[in-house]
Order: C-alpha cells, then sequence, then structure tokens
C-alpha cells in the first residue's frame, strides 16, 4: 500500500516540479519525510536516487544538442561531487533531529530564495576571467528558437567553484537536488545563457548525485520498495508535466510549489523541534 | 566529439540500469524470489534510522550487498549500482579522447573525478 501511495506522490511532486519551473529533487525529501512512515535516512537515498535517474535520462540529448556542456560542468562538478560526499557522511552522522532541524531550515531559506529570485539579467557583453580561460569554459550551440547560433562564456569562476561547494554539501546532506540552485548560479553568477545553464545544472547533478548516492548505498540506506516506486513516480510524472507545460499558468504552480516549500519545511523544523 | 562520447555512454549505461531495476523490482513483488528482509517486517524496521535498520534486519553495508544478490530485495541494488556507475564509465572513457585533443588540463579534471567517484563507491 505505501510504496503505491509513494508512487502516487512522487507522480504528482514531478508534475508539479515541471509544471513549476523548479526541480523535483527539492520537493521530494521534505514532502515525502512528512507525509510517509519512513526515516529521514531512506528519504534522503532515495532523493538522490530519483534526481540521479532524472537527471541521467535527460543528460544525453542535452548533451548531443549541446544545451549542456561539460567544459562548463566539469570543474564545477568535481567539486560539488568532493563536498555531496563529505555533506551525506555528516548527513548520516548527525543525530535525526539535527537533520531535521537543518532540513527544515534549508528548504524555508530554499523557499525565500526562489521567492525573491530576481529576473534573468540582460545579455551582455563580458569577459572571461582567468580561470575560465585556463579551463577553456567557453563554446557555442544553435538556439531553435531564435534561429541562430548562441556563443557563451563565463565569468567569475573562482566564486562559482565555492558557491558549488556549498551546493554540493547540501545536496548531500538533505539527499536535495539542486536543480534550483545550479541554475541561478551558472547564470546570475556565471553569466552562462539561461539555456544551457538548465542543461548544465542536470548534467551537474548527475555528476553531485552520484558521489553522495554511493555513500548512502553503501550504509545500507537504499530500501527497493521506497527509491523504486519514487524513481518510476518521477519519471512518468516528468513526462506527463512536460506534456501539460504551456496549458498551465506557471506563475500559478510556482506560487503552489513556494507554498508547498513552506508547509513542508515549516514541518520538518517543527518535528525537528519536538513540536 | 567528447560530448558525443560522454553521451553515448550515459544513454547506453542508464538503459541498462534502469531496465536491471524494474526488471529486479518486478520480480520482488511478485515473489520470484526470496527476500532477505520479507516485505510485511518492512513496516516495522523502516522507521528506523539506517544503523539500527541494518542491526536489527541483519543487512549488509558497503559492497557486503553482492553475497546477498540472490535475494529478491538486493537483486534490486544491482540496476541501483549500474545507475550509480554511469557517470564513473563515462567519466574514464572522456580521459583517452580528452588526451587525444590535447586537452590535458580538462583531462587531468576528469582522471580526479574518475578518483573521487572511485572514493566515494568504496567509502
Amino acid at each position: 500500500m505505501w510504496p503505491l501511495a509513494l508512487f502516487a506522490v512522487t507522480f504528482c511532486i514531478a508534475v508539479v516540479a515541471v509544471l513549476g519551473g523548479v526541480g523535483g529533487g527539492v520537493l521530494f525529501v521534505p514532502i515525502v519525510s512528512a507525509l510517509f512512515p519512513f526515516h529521514l535516512d531512506f528519504v534522503r537515498a532515495a532523493g538522490l536516487l530519483v534526481a540521479l535517474t532524472s537527471s541521467l535520462s535527460a543528460a544525453p540529448s542535452l548533451l548531443v544538442k549541446g544545451l549542456a556542456s561539460l567544459r562548463l560542468a566539469m570543474p564545477l562538478a568535481l567539486v560539488g561531487s568532493v563536498t555531496s560526499i563529505v555533506g551525506a557522511l555528516v548527513g548520516l552522522a548527525l543525530p535525526t533531529r539535527t537533520v531535521q532541524i537543518a532540513l527544515g531550515t534549508a528548504i524555508l531559506a530554499i523557499a525565500v530564495f526562489m521567492w525573491r529570485m530576481g529576473r534573468s539579467p540582460a545579455e551582455r557583453e563580458m569577459q572571461a576571467d582567468p580561470l575560465a580561460a585556463a579551463l577553456d569554459m567557453q563554446g557555442a550551440y544553435h538556439d531553435d528558437a531564435l534561429g541562430r547560433k548562441i556563443e557563451w562564456k563565463v565569468h567569475r569562476t573562482p566564486a562559482a567553484l565555492a558557491v558549488f561547494a556549498g551546493i554540493g554539501m547540501l545536496a548531500g546532506m538533505f539527499g536535495l537536488g539542486a536543480g534550483w540552485a545550479n541554475v541561478p548560479a551558472l547564470h546570475i553568477l556565471m553569466g552562462a545563457p539561461l539555456k544551457l545553464s538548465v542543461g548544465t545544472s542536470g548534467l551537474l547533478l548527475s555528476v553531485v548525485d552520484t558521489s553522495a548516492a554511493w555513500v548512502y548505498l553503501n550504509r545500507g540506506a537504499v530500501l527497493p520498495l521506497v527509491v523504486v516506486p519514487s524513481v518510476l513516480g518521477a519519471i512518468l510524472g516528468a513526462k506527463i508535466g512536460a506534456r501539460l507545460l504551456g496549458r498551465t499558468p506557471a506563475l500559478v504552480v510556482r506560487r503552489i510549489v513556494l507554498a508547498l516549500l513552506v508547509v513542508a519545511g515549516g514541518r520538518a523544523l517543527l518535528r525537528g523541534l519536538g513540536i | 566529439m567528447e560530448h558525443t562520447v560522454y553521451a553515448r555512454w550515459l544513454d547506453v549505461g542508464t538503459r541498462l540500469g534502469f531496465v536491471a531495476l524494474v526488471a529486479s523490482f518486478v520480480g520482488y513483488v511478485l515473489g520470484a524470489l526470496d527476500p532477505h528482509v520479507p516485505p510485511h517486517e518492512l513496516p516495522l524496521l523502516w522507521g528506523l534510522p539506517v544503523d539500527h535498520y541494518v542491526a536489527a534486519a541483519n543487512a549488509p553495508t558497503g559492497w557486503g550487498w553482492l553475497a546477498f544478490v540472490v535475494k529478491a530485495d538486493y537483486l534490486n541494488y544491482v540496476g541501483v549500482a549500474i545507475l550509480a556507475s554511469v557517470t564513473l564509465a563515462a567519466y574514464a572513457r572522456l580521459v583517452p579522447v580528452l588526451v587525444g585533443q590535447g586537452a590535458r588540463l580538462r583531462a587531468g579534471i576528469a582522471v580526479l573525478q574518475v578518483i573521487v567517484l572511485l572514493v566515494a563507491a568504496l567509502l
């Protein structure tokens, strides 16, 4: 019974996440840990595997179309994957109540961040920083909507490496997908085009979540009855969500997503505080 | 060039892992093999922290699940392990491609990434 309910809830999360323009990974852990009797350790492992499978499924076509860049992702993924291992080890070592409090606080902070996140910066000329130039973090892709080739380069690479270290830590500690943070870091901080940022975010997730997933797998935190219905629900929900995209008011759905984050984050925080 | 190679390895590996995961789960649900932990006992255990669960269920940790792979629940780990290994394999395949292109710095990053993923898998 529980696996069927989990499949249904994960399916709904994935539909809402696609329509709201956020990764489902950030919704999975707080909502499933609030609604289901599974310990947070198993939910975090499932959350990582849901985000990992979804990102692995999407990455090949994005790479072939040039909408995800290995040149951009590789240095950032290396830093993020190291810190995600540290995050996973710390998350599994801390008492459950401490993790609940930290998770609740992080989810509420993410909701505030998503609510306040500004519009995309205007496309402008920029100089690649020396580190980005040395790492050859530049390229081009064909934008079908614009009907032309878009050349890109990035800047503020040292700051971005520090940001991705923090993102990896959060992903490993709480089992969260990090699309909510990857895209603004790539687009707003580094100046990568939005489409490339969205595609490369998935590629980054596939590397960062792999590292943390191994830690949870090796600790025995993977329960097939929790993981597989979640993965199937997430993949099916994302496909249905993509079909509904364009027929639903994005702003309304995004507000629903933010409300869900506030409720789920608040509940995690209260549970951690024993209230 | 490197995008095509990496994408092909991800694609093949992900399909393989996904099929293994779904097939083993169907077998688990249908009772094709005996599980290590019977499904009716799981609700008594899945509310425990993972360390307590491992002790109560006498469950394997690390790569110990390989010895339990004939059990229906741990057969699912094969698909999970494939999905968790896809990126490692694709990065390893990338190294000679980048070296061949003369992109030594990026080849070095790929080698470091392979090492990090191996450490994660062996922790």
